[in-house]
């Protein structure tokens, strides 16, 4: 209900609904994040921030979090924090060109303007007609004394300008098609209630009736996300992984820039012994992720115990290494290197785990064990 | 008739005994009844509404007649000036007059909606003397503007009106005469906006700038139908843009057309609010035109006269966002000490107020969102603005006049108000402003809806007060009556070789670590005209280091070691001030 109000612009209505849901639950990060939504709306971007980070505590994979949480801070004059937060994203949200836009403002406003420009240029690949990122490019260029490209981009931005304003006439003009407009956003805002009807059932254990109002849900809204999310996990805990494969793939093909999606298509994939379609999911979902570590855990495991490709295993986990140096990240790449016969690899490797964490009997026990391995073989 | 006493404010002259008195008074206001700490505090801005006993009749009208035509609501800009030379601020308002169909249209002149000029008896009492100095002007007022255009001491007076334009020259004996004809500055038939005098060309006269909104004629479609069922104004886009005009002073009371000539006709806009100012501190005056709902003009003069449109380069024609805004009005000043001069643009709801920083390389930053500038006024239509020095601490606060143009907005958003308060800014010092409208005494919790605003100091006590035209309403006068121990310093220049009023003339002030520059500027704010003193708050400075004043052409001043707290007067091409 917090969801339709919301949609209506009953924003006041909205919060009352999501705190009742939030005494019931309060590990909704979604709720904290619609609550977000609203004060950012209402210009209260202190508790915008406040509360997008508490969705984010709750669930760091949240979409469109950081995306809002940066949008509040910049909105605050916080440039320096818009960039601590968006350099973290991995830029795999619907909004990366928005998020590359909010970085080149918030280096230009510190003046920082190459990498203004840079950010601005990233913006613009991914949209080249985004007019506001090609007016923020003509000032970086402008104040970088790049006069000539400056002038260019200047012109282009008057274009797109021109474009827009004529965008916006012909769409007052077209008024008439304001009742499709209406129509569809009315079927929008029913699928979102049926999906978050969803989770309600499905957080009070009542499984069939989740599994209804998630399956309607989908049936109604072709882009529903959230019910499909929420059948995946239904099917494949039941086994059911056919059902949940076609739900993941529906998924990839409405966002293909999550990667939350390709890594548990890549998942399900290995659990259904597809170990070649399984790597090729899971190494999509980490170029769109590169610095999310699950998605490089699944991936060694399919390529040491399903492909058994273990130079490609050794790679994988010199990679896991560089991101999250842990001493579970190092007996994994010893296990690598000692299954592509690197033992010198092997040991480094095992060694640096034990001193990483020097009171664990079972990393001595392995790194006792690689020793012997390394004498046997000594001529 | 109270002149700015030179004693009035050294320590213990009859203003500071007054202000311990008010301190004792808010000491005991707080032990008595236990009142908000704030509202009573030293430093915190007070001002208070005076309208009620300030012997002001004047109500605005706008001349409609249901038929929402596009300048109803854009009217109008007001003038603080003192037009008999007796020391203190005289009020001028412009007022609209009867549109097609009003039913006003067609009445004896006497009884037409007419300018009001109030002059100022000293203590915030006004006289309505229209009639005796002759500048009841019955044209429909949107600009106005300050300057002695024949050099003779006297301040004469330009309307920038729809419809013909008019110059009042200022006889000397607190009269006017209607000279535009002669003058040759009526400026056609057009809607005007924003006006200025200035000196483009170094010569020693006021040039004179005429800011234009858009092409009119009765016949285009006035109003539409908005998407919630009730009928509003065309907004500017419905109209074609128009270029502006800029007049040279021949110096024998007539004036030349040159706005094709200087470069200014060539480029076309919706302007409203205007300000001539040096923005590149190269000696000469710069014109900066914001136009509503289309980029905003920075005409950078060559020194000569001629003038290059360079808005879209330095940053000025768009906010951050490369958006154009709904432009109104132009604040000017050095809200962060740097030397080069800021300007403050306030704009349409769903808009910030911009607060552009002058980078001193020819560039302009919008820095509303690291400063808090804009805080408050997303949800307001805002208009006459500028940045005052309210409690003398060196640091230029941003006072923002807000008020709604839709007659029908409260029946079609019970969330709006059609009135709304105005709104104050507090300059911390360290580059942030802090909304303290809430805290500031019933001065701002005045609802209307303000138009042009201007700030002076109207009762000769050194800080500086508000006078607000409202729309279709009588006006405010706030009254500041903040408590405080800071010191400050009014300058009025006069020019010799340049002109006499010193307009474009560059005032630098340093005491101890606070440096600070204004420039004297004839129109300002929206469409307004206010200030020829440059005012400066000096903090706990008690002395003047410096003062320095460079003049048009180039010309430098510097005195040294100067007392404070009050007015004096530096005259061209001397080194010391007469007070």
């Amino acid at each position: 209900m917090g969801t339709v109000h919301h949609q209506f612009e009953h924003r006041e209505e909205a919060v009352e609904w999501w705190q009742r849901t939030l005494q019931r639950n309060p590990r909704r990060a979604d709720i904290y994040f619609g609550m977000a939504t609203v004060a950012a709306e209402e210009e209260e971007y202190e508790k915008a921030i406040e509360l997008c980070r508490k969705a984010q505590e709750i669930d760091p994979d949240l979409p469109e979090v950081e995306h809002r949480l940066a949008e509040a801070l910049a909105a605050m004059g916080r440039p320096e924090e818009v960039i601590e937060v968006l350099d973290r994203s991995d830029r795999n949200s619907p909004n990366a060109s928005e998020d590359y836009y909010l970085l080149g403002q918030s280096y230009l406003q510190l003046r920082q303007y190459d990498l203004a420009a840079a950010n601005y240029e990233k913006a613009l690949s991914l949209r080249p007609s985004y007019t506001n990122a090609c007016y923020g490019l003509a000032t970086a260029l402008t104040r970088m004394k790049q006069r000539e490209k400056a002038a260019q981009y200047h012109e282009k931005f008057e274009e797109l300008r021109a474009a827009d304003l004529q965008a916006v006439k012909y769409a007052l003009g077209n008024r008439a098609k304001r009742v499709d407009t209406d129509l569809d956003h009315a079927i929008h805002v029913v699928a979102k209630t049926r999906a978050d009807a969803g989770q309600i059932y499905r957080g009070h254990g009542w499984l069939y009736e989740a599994e209804q109002h998630w399956l309607r849900a989908a049936a109604l809204d072709p882009r529903n996300l959230t019910s499909r999310q929420g059948l995946v996990e239904l099917y494949r805990r039941r086994g059911q992984h056919e059902e949940a494969l076609e739900l993941c793939r529906q998924l990839t093909k409405i966002a293909p820039h999550m990667a939350l999606y390709h890594l548990n298509t890549g998942v399900l994939l290995a659990q259904m012994q597809r170990f070649d379609a399984a790597e090729q999911s899971l190494r999509k979902g980490i170029e769109l992720a590169p610095k999310r570590t699950p998605g490089y855990h699944s991936l060694l495991q399919v390529l040491m115990y399903g492909t058994k490709d273990f130079s490609q295993a050794k790679l994988v986990a010199e990679q896991l290494v560089e991101l999250e140096p842990t001493a579970g990240s190092y007996t994994i790449l010893s296990e690598a290197c000692h299954h592509d016969n690197d033992l010198p690899g092997a040991l480094a490797a095992i060694g640096r785990a034990t001193e990483l964490d020097p009171d664990s009997e079972r990393l001595k026990s392995v790194q006792k064990w690689l020793q012997e391995e390394e004498t046997k073989k000594a001529p | 008739m109270t002149s700015l006493n030179d004693t009035a404010a050294r320590r213990g002259s009859p203003h500071n005994r007054a202000r311990r008195s008010m301190l004792l008074a808010a000491a005991l206001c707080l032990a008595a009844i236990g009142a908000d700490y704030a509202s009573c505090a030293e430093g915190q801005v007070q001002l208070h509404d005076v309208m009620p006993t300030s012997g002001i009749m004047f109500n605005h009208t706008d001349g409609g007649s249901g038929k929402l035509y596009v300048m109803e609501p854009m009217t109008g800009g007001l003038a603080l000036f003192d037009y008999d030379g007796d020391g203190d601020t005289d009020i001028y308002f412009l007022n609209g007059a009867p549109l097609k169909g009003s039913p006003l249209r067609g009445n004896a002149v006497a009884n037409q909606p007419k300018n009001a000029l109030y002059r100022n008896d000293g203590g915030i009492r006004f006289t309505d003397v229209t009639e005796q100095a002759g500048v009841g002007d019955t044209g429909y007022g949107l600009g106005v503007t300050v300057g002695d255009y024949d050099n003779d001491g006297d301040p004469d007076l330009y309307l920038n009106n729809f419809g013909p334009n008019i110059l009042y020259r200022n006889n000397g004996d607190g009269t006017f005469t209607d000279v535009t004809e002669q003058a040759g500055v009526a400026d056609g038939d057009q809607v005007g906006a924003g006006t200025n005098f200035l000196d483009i060309d170094g010569d020693g006269d006021l040039d004179l700038f005429v800011s234009r909104y858009l092409i009119f004629s009765y016949d285009m479609e006035a109003a539409q139908t908005a998407l919630t069922g009730y009928r509003v104004q065309s907004g500017p886009q419905s109209y074609p843009r128009v270029g502006n005009s800029l007049y040279r002073n021949n110096s024998d009371g007539t004036f030349t057309d040159v706005s094709h000539a200087s470069g200014i006709r060539s480029h076309e806009g919706h302007g409203m609010g205007s300000i001539c100012l040096d923005f590149d501190n190269d000696g000469d005056t710069d014109i900066c035109v914001a136009n509503d709902q289309c980029p905003n003009f920075l005409f950078q003069n060559d020194g000569t006269g001629r003038f290059e449109e360079v808005g879209l380069e330095s940053g000025l024609a768009y906010d951050i966002n490369g958006n154009t805004q709904a432009s109104m009005g132009i604040g000017c000043g050095d809200f962060d000490h740097d030397g080069w001069l800021d300007l403050y643009m306030t704009s349409y709801e769903l808009e910030l107020a911009t607060l552009y920083q002058n980078t001193g390389d020819g560039f302009f930053d919008d820095v509303t969102r690291l400063t808090r500038a804009g805080v408050g006024t997303l949800e307001r239509v805002t208009w006459g603005c500028d940045f005052v020095d309210f409690d003398h601490d060196g640091n230029k606060d941003l006072f923002i006049a807000c008020g709604r143009i839709e007659n029908y907005i409260k029946e079609s958003d019970h969330s709006m108000s059609y009135d709304e308060p105005n709104t104050l800014l507090m300059n911390t010092g360290d580059g942030q402003f802090v909304d303290v409208s809430a805290d500031c005494g019933d001065g701002l919790d005045v609802n209307l809806c303000s138009r042009g605003a201007a700030f002076d100091d109207l009762d000769n006590d050194g800080d500086i007060d508000v006078v607000i035209l409202n729309w279709r309403q009588p006006p405010t006068i706030l009254r500041n009556d903040t408590v405080s121990d800071n010191h400050w310093i009014r300058i009025r220049l006069r020019g010799t070789k340049t002109n006499r009023d010193g307009v474009g003339a560059h005032v630098k002030v340093v005491a101890g670590d606070l440096s600070q520059v204004a420039e004297v500027h004839s129109g300002r704010g929206y469409q307004s005209h206010y200030g020829m003193d440059p005012h400066f708050g000096l903090g706990k400075h008690d002395r003047i280091d410096r003062i320095e004043v460079r003049w048009i052409g180039g010309g430098v001043d510097v005195l040294e070691n100067l007392p404070v707290d009050r007015l004096i007067t530096i005259t061209e091409g001397s080194s010391s001030p007469t007070q």
